[in-house]
């Protein structure tokens, strides 16, 4: 019975799947753009605007990997640092906001998650002078410092929703099993939580690589830059050479979607434990 | 149980939280407060104490404010109205157990999201093209649509970044709204059917409501996206925002106040004006979601 109904429903997924089909040719068409100009020379490009032509031209890759490696490098480290602070820091928060009852809570949560309105740009002018007053401008603290405070807020939120969901049974069997408060957090909850931890560094890598306005602001050494102002950079300086630009554009996003290939099945492994059903 | 040590603990646990917020995000917070009421032109100059001037020029006098307040706007409203839907479509089909290839078609539409803000720009750039353009050419051109003239007329710049944010955030919402499907038992909606209930019933009364945190946090983060759009305008369209300002943000008339221009007292009540609206926005949209759940 369950299972012809189940058949039943897999046929009518089929035009889902188109709809998926459509939306994913839609937002790939842009970027595989990307990838066909990166090939060509000036000429081709203006030729041809769309369509691959032939000969390749690899050579723009090459000429491209010479600038483009110091950036990525730098931003590894830079954004590196900065998850593995977040991730910490995040989680015990959420499950502190979660899980604990204490006197200031709500006001304190709902005090720290207001602030998360306030938009970056506002704050620019006064971090500047801050940062450069503790001596840290042109340094990677500036920047890690300041990615790390702006992106625990939403990581906190983020942590806090997801241990709330977790349930209540499963804390009182761990506390009947007489596990002590850290044990329940380091065995049982962390481990439950690994999806939403994998959302948390997603987001704080996808946000701290991104970030284009503070590095202009603190970064002035080119072979400190992170790869989005090295981007900028980049791209004013082959501006006229599209082959050589778009194939910059192209080895910089490869890192990125090497990670989130990895986060992917993080995201199905905690799918399929099955562990939060209990 | 613990006596005092637990009373201290939840409060130490969240000190590094604390204390990191608090010198890198509450301090230059409360210190642009200050910075909005005085006129400070420059990093060095010293500031002129003028109380609620910059703000009573903000909304009385400022064409151009009201301009960028009226576009941002417009995104905001046009981008959620697109986005959140449709991530919610797509999570759906995405979590849907038969589905094949599923992995593939989230990489799918992932990877928008984490395209740096400087390639996307650029990339747009070539897309709205007026004459070669990706839209016109293989979107609009076999439907016999004439060319639209994307980012060079006042009244299509606003769609063509538009379109552009639905491009770069659907995506990134839809893993938002599967982690939150992750978290409903199945049995809840195994429930539902057994009780007679059709599929849209069970999307209406079992689903929905279960998502409403994670709806909530979709919301906000939107609004709050929306109003600091900054990096893929500026570069689409350039820091004016283009024809008759149509594609100027809030953020990037902050920006050209402050950092342009230098006029730091006023950039820092543009930021409060914008900290106000998001605020305001973000509490409406709370309380709507609150009442839907009363239902």
């Amino acid at each position: 019975m369950t299972k012809r109904k189940s058949l039943r429903l897999g046929n009518r997924d089929l035009p889902f799947q188109m709809v998926l089909l459509a939306f994913g040719i839609v937002t790939f068409f842009p970027l595989v753009l990307v990838v066909i100009t990166s090939f060509k020379s000036n000429t081709q490009f203006y030729h041809n605007f769309w369509l691959p032509e032939l000969p390749l031209h690899l050579g723009n890759y090459s000429s491209a990997f010479r600038i483009i490696w110091r950036f990525i490098v730098n931003s590894v480290l830079y954004s590196g640092s900065t998850i593995c602070l977040i991730a910490v820091i995040a989680s015990v928060a959420g499950y502190v906001f979660a899980r604990f009852h204490f006197p200031f809570k709500t006001a304190l949560f709902l005090g720290f998650i207001t602030l998360i309105m306030v938009p970056g740009v506002l704050t620019l002018a006064p971090r500047f002078v801050l940062v450069r007053d503790l001596g840290m401008v042109n340094t990677p603290y500036a920047l890690i410092s300041v990615w790390v405070s702006g992106g625990l807020v939403l990581s906190t939120w983020l942590m806090r929703s997801y241990f709330e969901s977790l349930p209540q049974e499963l804390f009182d069997a761990a506390y009947v099993d007489g596990a002590a408060e850290w044990q329940v957090f380091i065995y049982v909850s962390v481990p439950l939580a690994r999806p939403m931890i994998a959302t948390v560094a997603m987001t704080t890598l996808i946000s701290s690589w991104n970030d284009l306005i503070w590095p202009l602001v603190t970064i002035t050494d080119k072979d400190k830059m992170p790869l989005a102002m090295g981007l900028m950079q980049f791209s004013s300086d082959f501006e006229t050479d599209w082959g050589t630009l778009f194939a910059g554009y192209v080895i910089s996003s490869i890192p990125l979607l090497c990670v989130f290939a990895v986060a992917m099945r993080q995201f199905i492994s905690g799918l399929t434990s099955g562990s939060i059903k209990a | 149980m613990f006596g005092r040590g637990r009373k201290i603990a939840p409060y130490l646990f969240i000190s590094p939280f604390f204390i990191g917020y608090t010198i890198f995000f509450l301090y230059p917070v409360i210190q642009s407060l200050q910075l909005s009421l005085y006129r400070q032109v420059g990093l060095t100059n010293p500031p002129r104490f003028i109380g609620f001037d910059n703000y009573v020029r903000l909304v009385t006098k400022d064409a151009l404010f009201i301009k960028a307040l009226t576009n941002t706007t417009y995104y905001a409203l046009g981008s959620i109205l697109i986005i959140v839907p449709l991530a919610l479509l797509l999570a759906l089909i995405l979590h849907s157990p038969k589905l094949r290839f599923r992995e593939f078609f989230r990489f799918l539409y992932f990877t928008p999201n984490i395209t740096a803000g400087v390639v996307v720009g650029i990339i747009f750039g070539l897309v709205f093209e007026e004459q070669y353009g990706l839209v016109n050419n293989l979107l609009l051109a076999p439907l016999g649509i004439d060319n639209v003239r994307w980012l060079r007329e006042a009244r299509w710049v606003m769609p063509a970044i538009i379109l552009l944010g639905v491009w770069k955030w659907t995506g990134i919402n839809a893993i938002y709204f599967m982690v939150g499907l992750q978290n409903i038992p199945p049995e809840l909606k195994e429930a539902a059917r057994v009780d007679g209930a059709t599929r849209p019933q069970v999307f209406w009364h079992v689903t929905l409501p279960l998502l409403r945190p994670i709806l909530a946090f979709v919301l906000t983060i939107a609004i709050i996206g929306s109003y600091n759009l900054f990096a893929e305008p500026a570069i689409l369209v350039g820091l004016e925002g283009g024809p008759n300002n149509a594609g100027m943000t809030m953020t990037m008339y902050l920006y050209t106040r402050g950092f342009r221009e230098l006029k730091m007292g006023y950039a820092s009540a543009i930021g409060y004006s914008l900290a106000v609206i998001i605020l305001v926005l973000s509490v409406i949209q709370l309380f709507l979601i609150r009442a839907f759940r009363e239902d």
